[in-house]
């Protein structure tokens, strides 16, 4: 298989001796820079932290943002621990301690529950492998933070203590 | 033809357009198997008598006008089976449907799920139909209710094939359940104060195709598929029941370690058929519980943990110690009826060249319950092999009753991966383990006599170790390593090799194979025999 070097010198004359290039270039950048020196409302840059998208523009209801779990009437997860997101999930970052449950019509319920959200892809698998509508990844919450590893194991309280993020 | 034709008749018959040959009396579905075909089933079990109740297995046969069960229908000569006829394909698909109707979609919580008839049956070629049935006129019936004192039973989900039923009855000999009501209300119950409480009650559970029965001690635990299995032999007595040892792996979040969830049985007609006691079943829990994780040594009576090179210079130092000061004759060595062949064969060596030493034995463990199907009185794996390796004291040496009696003449005793309060007397024992000067034990666990140890070794349970196990009738067997030792333990093979390196000695490191070949080569009833030869079946000898 013959190489074919592409000659990328420019084509024609005026592209060949390069300044005239230079300047056509620098007319497009000023043109942009002096349009929006003068008009800056139509910047479309978030000024993040001080400006957020879900307040600016709102989040899709398709986003993907950090995991929740969500709750019966009576307060406890929606959950039964049937290990179905821990399957589904590609980074093996969800784990789950079922256990039996002391209230008769609930067989089983996580004990534990913890997702790794820095293992975590954001995939949205869980949720579609959830068969009980327990794990959703609509609270809007895209940021992230924490001090330190061991804090990024979000635990069922955490979990079920966060709501839905954005409105319909 | 030989006398051997004579005497069992073989027919010719078709299956699905495939001509095959099948001994008289031989049913349909086990002929069908035999050439690869499949016939989905649930009632028939290989072990158990037929009872032809669930119907999955309905076969057209030519020249009978309707379809008949292939679980009970012996072969004849001639005839021709389709099992995937339009008519059988409707049958089995209707009768799908019909076990479905009031089974509870529960499959989330259910314990089967992953292993279950049902979902296998429903998600291949038999179902995939729309239920027709609504989920509220399904019938409702008690839901965990415990059995037994290791079952837990739900009725909804039970689709009555009556294979624990028929196992109590003929495997277990102890009828303890049965059929009530009729129509759509029969289901699954004790008889009156009774429980579902014999010696073999958790192998329901496996024989269960559906979820209805679970086993206490592994329910909610962990989901089947998450589980690795190797074959290896049931510790808890000296039957040698071949079993699955399942594991999961280690887990990204919480970082727990690889451990043992279950021990399933694993078919072996020459041994346990397909059966496992419920004992043995639970004898897994040593290798997750109360391990000795690191080497220790005692230090103003606290036992401190140490690193393997310390303990083993320690070692090194007091053995010698003793050796020089009062003789090899006032030093002990105790092996164990627990241990692989080749840890006790190369405890022997280790006696013999490093001890020098004539007072050798080994301990016997537990002694308890045992009966004429799987249970065995002595709770050993490995007496057998024991005996058969010669491990016995010396020209002028003592044997453990000796040793453990308070007049011992000792001052220092090895013992490896045995507990001699299980044996010997409790009182006795512990004066005698008091007196001592040095007292090493080898364990993976931490027992009562601990209490007494100079130096702590940790040692790796079966599950961690290739090696064999001989059982009571002489079988010899395969333990294939299920999982890493945890960190700081070691094999005991690999334990006796570093100690007899620190003092001197000239042992290379070999594989539990090649320490295999040594016996095989030492000991004339195990002459020619290595692992390849042992296989994963075991060999009698």
């Amino acid at each position: 298989m013959a190489m074919v070097v592409k000659d990328n010198n420019g084509q024609g004359f005026l592209e060949k001796i390069y300044i005239p290039e230079i300047i056509r270039g620098l007319l497009v950048t000023s043109r942009h820079f002096f349009k929006n020196l003068f008009n800056i409302k139509q910047v479309p840059t978030i000024y993040y932290p001080e400006e957020r998208t879900e307040v600016k523009w709102g989040l899709s209801p398709r986003w993907r943002g950090r995991h929740r779990l969500t709750r019966k009437d009576d307060g406890m997860p929606r959950c039964t621990a049937c290990m179905l997101c821990a399957t589904a999930c590609p980074s093996h970052c969800i784990y789950i301690e079922p256990t039996e449950s002391a209230d008769p019509a609930v067989e089983k319920y996580p004990a534990v529950f913890m997702i790794d959200e820095l293992r975590c892809v954001f995939c949205g698998l869980c949720v579609e492998a959830c068969p009980c509508d327990a794990i959703r990844m609509d609270s809007g919450i895209y940021s992230l933070t924490e001090y330190s590893r061991a804090n990024f194991l979000y635990e069922k309280d955490v979990l079920m203590a966060t709501e839905r993020g954005y409105k319909d | 033809m030989s006398a051997r034709n004579q005497e069992i008749e073989v027919k010719n018959l078709t299956i699905n357009g495939q001509a095959l040959q099948a001994e008289d009396g031989t049913v349909i579905l086990e002929a069908a198997r035999s050439i690869g075909i499949f016939i989905p089933h649930y009632c028939y079990h290989p072990k158990l008598s037929i009872a032809g109740c669930c119907r999955m297995c309905l076969v057209e046969i030519q020249g009978q006008p309707k379809l008949q069960p292939a679980c009970r229908t012996p072969v004849e000569e001639g005839m021709i089976v389709s099992t995937d006829s339009s008519k059988a394909i409707r049958a089995q698909r209707a009768q799908l449907e019909f076990l479905l109707l009031n089974h509870p979609i529960d499959c989330p919580i259910c314990d089967q799920a992953g292993e279950c008839g049902l979902q296998d049956f429903y998600m291949m070629e038999f179902g995939q139909h729309k239920s027709r049935f609504a989920k509220e006129e399904k019938i409702k019936r008690p839901k965990a209710v415990a059995i037994g004192p290791h079952i837990v039973f739900d009725a909804e989900r039970c689709i009555l094939c009556t294979r624990c039923i028929r196992f109590c009855i003929e495997i277990a000999k102890q009828p303890e359940i049965g059929t009530k009501n009729r129509g759509n209300h029969s289901q699954i119950t004790t008889f009156p104060g009774q429980q579902l409480d014999n010696p073999y009650s958790i192998n329901t559970v496996d024989i269960c195709p559906v979820g209805a029965l679970t086993s206490k001690d592994f329910r909610f635990k962990i989901r089947p598929w998450f589980l690795y299995s190797t074959p290896s032999v049931c510790p808890g007595c000296a039957n040698g029941c071949n079993i699955f040892i399942c594991i999961n792996k280690k887990h990204y979040v919480n970082l727990q370690r690889a451990q043992i969830y279950r021990l399933k049985p694993k078919e072996n007609p020459e041994v346990n058929d397909c059966w496992l006691c419920d004992e043995g079943r639970l004898s897994y829990k040593l290798v997750n519980e109360n391990r000795v994780l690191q080497p220790h040594i005692r230090q103003d009576g606290q036992l401190v943990l140490v690193s393997w090179e310390r303990a083993i210079n320690e070692i090194k130092n007091r053995v010698q110690k003793i050796l020089t000061e009062y003789g090899p004759q006032r030093i002990g060595a105790l092996a164990s009826s627990k241990a692989t062949n080749e840890a006790n064969y190369l405890f022997k060596k280790f006696a013999h060249e490093v001890l020098e030493t004539p007072n050798l034995d080994f301990l016997k463990g537990l002694t308890g319950y045992g009966d004429d199907f799987l249970i065995r009185e002595d709770k050993t794996p490995n007496t057998r092999g024991a005996i058969d390796l010669e491990i016995g004291p010396g020209a002028g040496g003592i044997g453990a009753a000796e040793m453990l009696s308070p007049a011992n003449p000792l001052k220092g005793l090895w013992i490896m991966g045995a507990e001699p309060t299980e044996s010997y007397d409790n009182e006795q024992v512990n004066e005698a383990l008091a007196s001592l000067e040095l007292l090493i034990i080898q364990t993976s666990n931490f027992t009562a006599s601990c209490q007494w140890a100079h130096i702590i070794l940790p040692s790796a349970t079966f599950a961690e170790v290739d090696g064999t196990f001989i059982n009571y009738k002489g079988r010899v067997q395969r333990v294939f390593k299920a999982m890493q030792p945890r960190p700081e333990s070691l094999a005991n093979e690999v334990i006796l090799g570093r100690v007899a390196r620190a003092m001197g000695y000239d042992w290379q490191e070999h594989t539990p194979a090649e320490i295999m070949r040594q016996i095989a080569a030492e000991i004339p009833r195990y002459h020619g025999l290595d692992y390849e030869k042992i296989g994963d079946k075991g060999i009698q000898t």
